[in-house]
């Protein structure tokens, strides 16, 4: 049994601290999954046909655990379908819908919805312990004595604020450092820029942010994302307003305004500057899996098969070269070439960690020196710019970490059917040393 | 006990405490009436003599929806034409209620449901009160709403009970009191969440949450351990002779501003608290509620009120021919302007699935933004929850496209008044929609006929007009033309009815009923205006006569034209003229509204706006006039008399009563008259024949009245 999808879209991507910044990632979930109930019912599906869902969050909001559940009810699907969320970083979005695609070919379920939700801006700051430590003592407190002794003790600890004892931390960067090399994930691209072996400039890195850029502005400008994007009139407490377009890209830069952006991570060696990485944000993004049989005897239209999924695991601190590994894995597993491919999406996490994607791929000397260890010495073929990311990726649309997964899959699949291609292959790099990578295929 | 009544069950527990179970036989809820008190009292004086009671709870054996007692039986106060017969009645009620208070067994009232009128009344001569929080209790004293006062004490025990200021709003205003404010202000002495049960019987109401609480109370109560609730410092400190005398100033000022002194029951009921406060609840029920409540009952004011009362009641209830097909679920707003929104706010809110439609995002972002705005604001005040207020915004799916309309069951279209985009509209909706989905047109100057004319399917074709603002606005005219198919009026009937509005059938005409009566009204008070009388005067004389009394406050003629904006004015004026030449505009008019500018105003800021003198002086040879202040008036109300007539003779709707109704709901005439054409009748309808020739000599033919 195969499994296929049905359809899927993504909201628009908007920068944190922009347009999404007052939506709860709950509630944006459940436009999102409203929209998908809509698109069904105008097919005369009703919401019942969805037997199970799955979601795909990174950063979870603290209010609504389990997330997936949460929005498709309020979304509208009944209550009595269950649903779990997943988390596998940067990769959740793959992994979900591979996950999906387990259920139904093991005929557990026919009809599994995937929902993305990342709402980046909305990360919360956090109470260093020892402040917390208070603020706990001050509720066991019981005498009026204990009490304001406490509630100045915390008082002048919350007003020396800048001390680093005190100082709130910010629940952002503490998701994006790696526990186990205890880098952020902009040293890890700094560490493979600043590689000998690979050999990557900083001006290679933003013609590659600036290459996304303008891909991305010409797919915007011709209406291709508008094939992706379901535009939604999102209503806050305040305003409402209507978002169908990515704001993150920066549409009329030029390689000067890139090469004057500042390295973030090593702010005195570094060649990774906020230009040439990916953005941080918020979104949210719907896939409709179904087993082809269903689909059929439904008669509803397909966007595309599901194909064979591989995950690979990776030197954390050079996670970034993770695809590599997943790739060839895939590759080797499904007896397939980079050749059949029409179209490649690789999650531009960093421009430094897609740009050692390429090298180490291309060349056999850099393949064994890197994964030799995990069984691979032979180089793939070199993937031509005119098949990789043709229309952009995260460094110019953003990257909201739970929901950049299905993005790559839905304009993967958009972009088959504009090629008229038949198969596509997907990869992302996971935070923690890990990659995965998934073939999607046109049905016929 | 014996257990021989028609109207109660009881039951006489081990442990010594009765249960009264109220179960009225011939209504789907309990309401007190002369027969049921007798019944009551007898059981009352059984439990009291019994030497195996030790306490009484009272309860309510109505389950589908809960009802404690809904209060008295209006139609026993209808029937009272005698003073005296009041005065005794109430007078034994009194005494009745006088020994149940003073009994030693103790009396818990145990409250699920609405408590109402002479059921709260009843309730506060109890010693204790236990309420479920069912979401359908809810208690008040709506008793001034039908132009009397409480009459069973309430208005000497509730100031004692919970305070002066509280007591004084919830009787002067008839407000209700939902159970997490009434066991706030110590209205209810217990509250406890409710749980449902499918079948209630006496037999097991026992085991039931509220009732098991009631019984322990009234044990506790019968053993002395727990004593009634003390009033608090804020209370008493409020009761203080000088706060006193203030706090009631205040509440005959406010009463002043709000009904404009054509309703006497609020001040009465404050003179009866006040006359009252000092004595016992015996003395003063005998000598301060009673003559007054007599007084009121038997009053004309009253009679109209109550009439009032039933005829909404009947509108509410209003049947249907046919049966509407299917569950409606969702339905569609074509337009979110201003009406659509709210009609979008409304339906949501009910729980229904609504898809809004206009041609560009910002439209409908404008639209919802309004909408979350509201929501928000209800959000905040704890009225609704978090998700409810998530749902409710979730439940509106804006779009642009047709093909979303598909599998839509009925639309309102809410677009601007243009008849060519209307048939548009119509037509491109029978394009995508189902062959049997309805299409409700909120038009106010077009008829059906004329939107619906070039339309495939015409059964389906309906109008349903909603007025502005729709929270407040109860009525919703549902104009129903020779095509529109019985079904589509049910399922019509049957949305308004859900929405929480009145529905009024009315037959296809311009301006349906509420606005062809009412722009009589309007043209003239701008044609006295262009003639020379002061924006002043005209609405003063109205506010007088009491025009939109009921919404709070009096508003004159121009003062209407001001709120609901001379453009859709223009319009209905426009639309009405086929009528005939009693309807005939004035330039004035076009010259408020310049093409390309914002509209003049008659009011600015709580003035007359210079600027309309302005034109009016440069562009009619204007000279200001006087009138006499009854003249103005019966220019204003006679031609809308004249109108009513009209539209009664031509069958735009059935029944008399029913353009009372609707000119008091959709147009602010006062209730306290009684209504259009009841007032006119007593007014004497040759009387306003001949008024209106009078009229007719002097200012035109536009007031010759209507032969019939």
């Amino acid at each position: 049994m195969r499994t296929v999808i049905v359809d899927g879209f993504r909201t628009a991507f908007c920068k944190e601290g922009t347009l999404l910044k007052d939506v709860p990632a709950d509630f944006l979930g459940a436009l999102a999954v409203r929209e998908m109930l809509k698109r069904m019912d105008n097919w005369n599906l009703p919401p019942t046909a969805i037997e199970y869902v799955i979601g795909s969050s990174v950063t979870e909001p603290a209010h609504a655990k389990n997330i997936a559940h949460v929005v498709s009810v309020k979304g509208g699907v009944p209550d009595w379908v269950p649903g779990h969320t997943l988390n596998h970083n940067c990769g959740s979005g793959i992994t979900a819908v591979d996950e999906a695609r387990n259920l139904i070919e093991k005929g557990v379920y026919s009809c599994v919805l995937v929902v993305g939700v990342e709402s980046m801006s909305r990360i919360p700051l956090l109470y260093s312990d020892v402040v917390k430590e208070d603020f706990y003592s001050l509720q066991r407190a019981r005498t009026m004595k204990e009490k304001i002794a406490i509630t100045l003790r915390l008082y002048s600890k919350l007003f020396r604020f800048w001390k680093k004892e005190y100082a709130p931390q910010v629940g952002l960067i503490m998701g994006l450092t790696d526990p186990i090399c205890d880098l952020i994930m902009g040293l890890t691209a700094e560490k493979l820029a600043k590689d000998p072996s690979l050999g990557i400039t900083r001006e290679d890195q933003d013609r590659f942010a600036l290459r996304s850029n303008k891909l991305a502005a010409k797919a915007q400008e011709i209406g291709i994302f508008k094939q992706e994007i379901a535009p939604l009139i999102i209503p806050t407490g305040k305003d409402c307003f209507y978002v169908d377009s990515d704001n993150g890209l920066r549409k009329f830069s030029k390689a000067e305004i890139f090469a004057r952006s500042k390295p973030f991570f090593d702010k005195r060696y570094g060649t990774v500057t906020p230009a040439n990485s990916s953005q941080i944000t918020d979104g949210a993004a719907c896939i409709l899996l179904m087993s082809q049989s269903k689909a059929h005897t439904l008669g509803l239209p397909i966007l595309g098969c599901v194909g064979e999924y591989n995950v690979a695991g990776f030197d954390p601190s050079r996670m970034g070269l993770s695809p590599v590994g997943a790739i060839n894995k895939l590759l080797k597993k499904s007896g397939r070439s980079i050749s059949n491919f029409s179209t490649i999406e690789i999650n531009e996490a960093f421009a430094a960690q897609v740009l050692a994607c390429l090298k180490v791929m291309s060349s056999d000397v850099l393949t064994k020196k890197f994964f030799s260890p995990y069984g691979f010495d032979k180089a793939l073929v070199e993937i031509d710019s005119n098949r990789l990311n043709p229309n952009g990726g995260a460094i110019a649309l953003g990257h909201p970490v739970g929901v950049s997964g299905m993005r790559l899959i839905i304009t993967a699949l958009k972009e088959l059917e504009r090629r008229g291609g038949e198969s596509a292959l997907v990869s992302a790099c996971i935070g923690g040393g890990q990659g995965n990578a998934m073939i999607l295929e046109r049905s016929t | 006990m014996t257990s021989a009544y028609r109207n109660f069950k009881t039951k006489l527990l081990e442990n010594g405490v009765v249960i009264v179970g109220f179960d009225n036989q011939d209504k789907p809820v309990n309401i007190l009436g002369k027969e049921i008190l007798k019944e009551f009292w007898l059981i009352m004086l059984d439990a009291f003599n019994n030497k195996d009671v030790k306490a009484v709870v009272l309860t309510s054996l109505k389950n589908n929806p809960p009802s404690f007692i809904a209060g008295a039986d209006i139609n026993e106060i209808k029937n009272i034409t005698n003073e005296k017969e009041c005065r005794i009645l109430v007078e034994q009620a009194h005494k009745m209620f006088r020994t149940m208070e003073e009994s030693e067994k103790p009396i818990v009232a145990a409250i699920e449901g609405v408590c109402l009128g002479g059921g709260l009344e009843l309730a506060l001569a109890c010693h204790w009160r236990v309420a479920s929080d069912h979401p359908q209790t809810m208690l008040a004293l709506p008793e001034v709403m039908l132009g009397i006062i409480p009459g069973f004490g309430g208005t000497q025990r509730l100031p004692k009970l919970i305070g002066l200021p509280p007591a004084i709003e919830i009787i002067a205003t008839g407000k209700n009191i939902y159970p997490y404010k009434a066991i706030k202000s110590g209205l209810v002495d217990d509250l406890v969440g409710h749980a449902p049960v499918d079948n209630r019987k006496i037999d097991t109401i026992e085991k039931e949450v509220f009732v098991s609480v009631a019984i322990q109370r009234a044990l506790e109560l019968a053993s002395d351990k727990k004593t009634r609730r003390k009033l608090d410092l804020k209370t008493k400190i409020a009761a203080w002779p000088i706060l006193r005398k203030y706090t009631f100033s205040k509440a005959r000022k406010m009463i002043m501003a709000q009904t404009g002194g054509f309703y006497p029951a609020p001040i009465m009921a404050v003179e009866a608290i006040e006359g009252g406060f000092r004595k016992s609840v015996y003395r003063g029920s005998m000598e301060n509620e009673s003559p007054k409540i007599s007084k009121l009952a038997v009053s004309n004011l009253s009679k109209n009120l109550i009439n009032i009362f039933f005829g909404t009641e009947d509108l509410k209830r209003t049947k249907t021919t046919a049966k509407p097909s299917g569950q409606l679920q969702t339905v569609g707003i074509l337009g979110a302007g201003l009406m659509g929104a709210q009609i979008a706010g409304n339906l949501s809110e009910k729980g229904f699935g609504v898809l809004i439609k206009d041609l560009k995002p910002e439209f409908i972002t404008n639209g919802i933004k309004r909408i979350a705005e509201n929501e928000s604001k209800n959000f905040a005040k704890r009225t609704i929850t978090k998700p409810e207020y998530e749902q409710r915004l979730l439940r509106i799916y804006p779009t642009l496209n047709w093909s979303d309309f598909k599998n839509t069951d009925l639309v309102i279209e809410a677009i601007k008044e243009v008849l060519e985009w209307k048939q548009r509209l119509l037509s491109e909706f029978e394009n995508v929609a189902k062959p049997d989905a309805i299409f409700a047109t909120n038009t106010s100057s077009y008829t059906v006929s004329e939107i619906a004319e070039n339309a495939k399917n015409k059964e389906r074709c309906i109008a349903m007009h909603f007025f502005n603002p729709l929270r407040s606005m109860k009525l919703v005219e549902i104009g129903v033309a020779d095509f529109t198919s019985p079904e589509t009026v049910a399922a019509v009937i049957s949305l308004a009815k859900k929405m929480g509005k009145l529905p009024l059938v009315v037959k296809d005409c311009p301006g349906f009923l509420v606005n062809r009566i009412l722009s009589r009204y309007l043209i003239e008070s701008i044609l006295m205006i262009a003639e020379g009388i002061p924006i002043q005067d005209i609405d003063q004389a109205a506010k007088k006569f009491g025009m939109a009394i009921d919404s709070g406050r009096t508003m004159g003629p121009l003062e209407l034209i001001d709120y609901v904006g001379i453009g859709t004015c223009v319009h209905v004026i426009e639309s009405l003229k086929k009528l005939g030449p009693r309807i005939q505009g004035h330039p004035l008019i076009v010259d408020m509204a310049p093409k390309g500018k914002d509209p003049l105003r008659f009011w600015l800021n709580g003035k007359e706006n210079q600027a309309v003198y302005q034109v009016l002086a440069e562009k009619h040879n204007w000279t200001r006039k006087k009138l006499p202040e009854n003249e103005i008036i019966d220019r204003l109300i006679l031609p809308m008399a004249d109108e009513a007539l009209r539209c009664l003779a031509e069958r735009i709707v059935d029944s008399p009563d029913k353009i009372d109704l609707a000119m008091l709901y959709g147009a602010g005439f006062p209730a306290f008259r009684g209504g259009l054409l009841k007032w006119a009748k007593v007014q004497g309808a040759e009387q306003i024949n001949n008024r209106l020739k009078e009229l007719s000599n002097k200012f035109g033919s536009r007031f010759e009245p209507f032969e019939s």
